[in-house]
């Protein structure tokens, strides 16, 4: 396929990010860069400077709502792109709500148990959507180690062990590196109808 | 019996286990985790109770902080 026919495909797509640091940022930067034309995201919190260490902001942007801020920095690739920014923190029937008829939901999420909740969510109550999850980016180095896997429409991208920590902070190249494989594993889905031979 | 657990053989000399005794005899203590039994998810307080019989295909994957 040509490049044209790629993006033709993918801007027709609505894809979903719950949470806008490290990974939904740079998972929605991937996107729009990709060509992916309808995004839909919410985080709660504002930009710190310390995110600017990883996450898809800039310094004038501290203070202010990552959700409106990240909207704002994705129009900068692509004014046409149509988005919903929302500052909320999504609980099972906000992200029903909130994510109903996308075609791909990414969690990007940063605590253990918000992950396990968008992950039980999805899988018993939007069953036909594919979820994008994340485990497993913390520290640098071991990059053999971060994998894709695959259950039915549920994806797990990271190394399943990598625990944020005072001694594993998350680092802009592994989180990057993980935000792009989610966003890799989107821009499969959308343009071959799935991942992995379970669907 | 012998099953999947995440894509790899495993047999047990048991005709059945619950999802527990699989966490515990691999040492899984992880406080969370992600469970299916062939595609459907387990909830955390069915762990206990839910069976695991020859056959069957079990993916139990560990969910750490970090985003």
């Amino acid at each position: 396929m040509t490049r044209e026919a790629y993006r033709k495909q993918l801007s027709g797509a609505k894809v979903g990010i719950a949470g806008c640091g490290g990974l939904g940022s740079n998972c929605a930067a991937a996107l729009a860069r990709a060509g992916v034309g309808r995004l839909v995201f919410a985080d709660f919190d504002t930009v710190s400077e310390a995110n600017l260490d990883r996450q898809f902001f800039f310094r004038d942007q501290v203070g202010r709502p990552k959700a409106e801020c990240l909207a704002e920095n994705l129009k900068r690739i692509d004014p046409s792109l149509s988005l919903v920014a929302s500052k909320a923190r999504l609980d099972p029937d906000g992200i029903v709500a909130l994510f109903e008829g996308c075609d791909v939901i990414v969690e990007a999420f940063d605590g253990a148990d918000q992950k396990a909740m968008i992950i039980e969510t999805v899988l018993s109550r939007m069953r036909g959507t594919w979820l994008v999850a994340a485990s497993g980016l913390a520290g640098y180095g071991r990059d053999a180690s971060l994998g894709l896997h695959v259950s039915g429409r549920l994806v797990l991208c990271g190394d399943l062990e990598s625990e944020v920590s005072t001694d594993q902070p998350p680092m802009a190249p592994r989180v990057g590196i993980v935000a792009n494989m989610e966003a890799d594993a989107v821009v499969s889905i959308l343009l071959d109808g799935g991942i992995g031979e379970k669907t | 019996m012998r099953i999947t657990l995440n894509a790899e053989n495993e047999t047990w000399t048991e005709d059945s286990l619950t999802i527990r005794d699989i966490l515990a005899r691999k040492h899984w203590s992880f406080p969370l985790i992600i469970a299916r039994l062939n595609g459907d998810l387990v909830e955390r307080e069915d762990y206990a109770t839910r069976v695991v019989r020859d056959g069957d295909a079990l993916e139990l994957y560990h969910l750490v902080s970090g985003g």
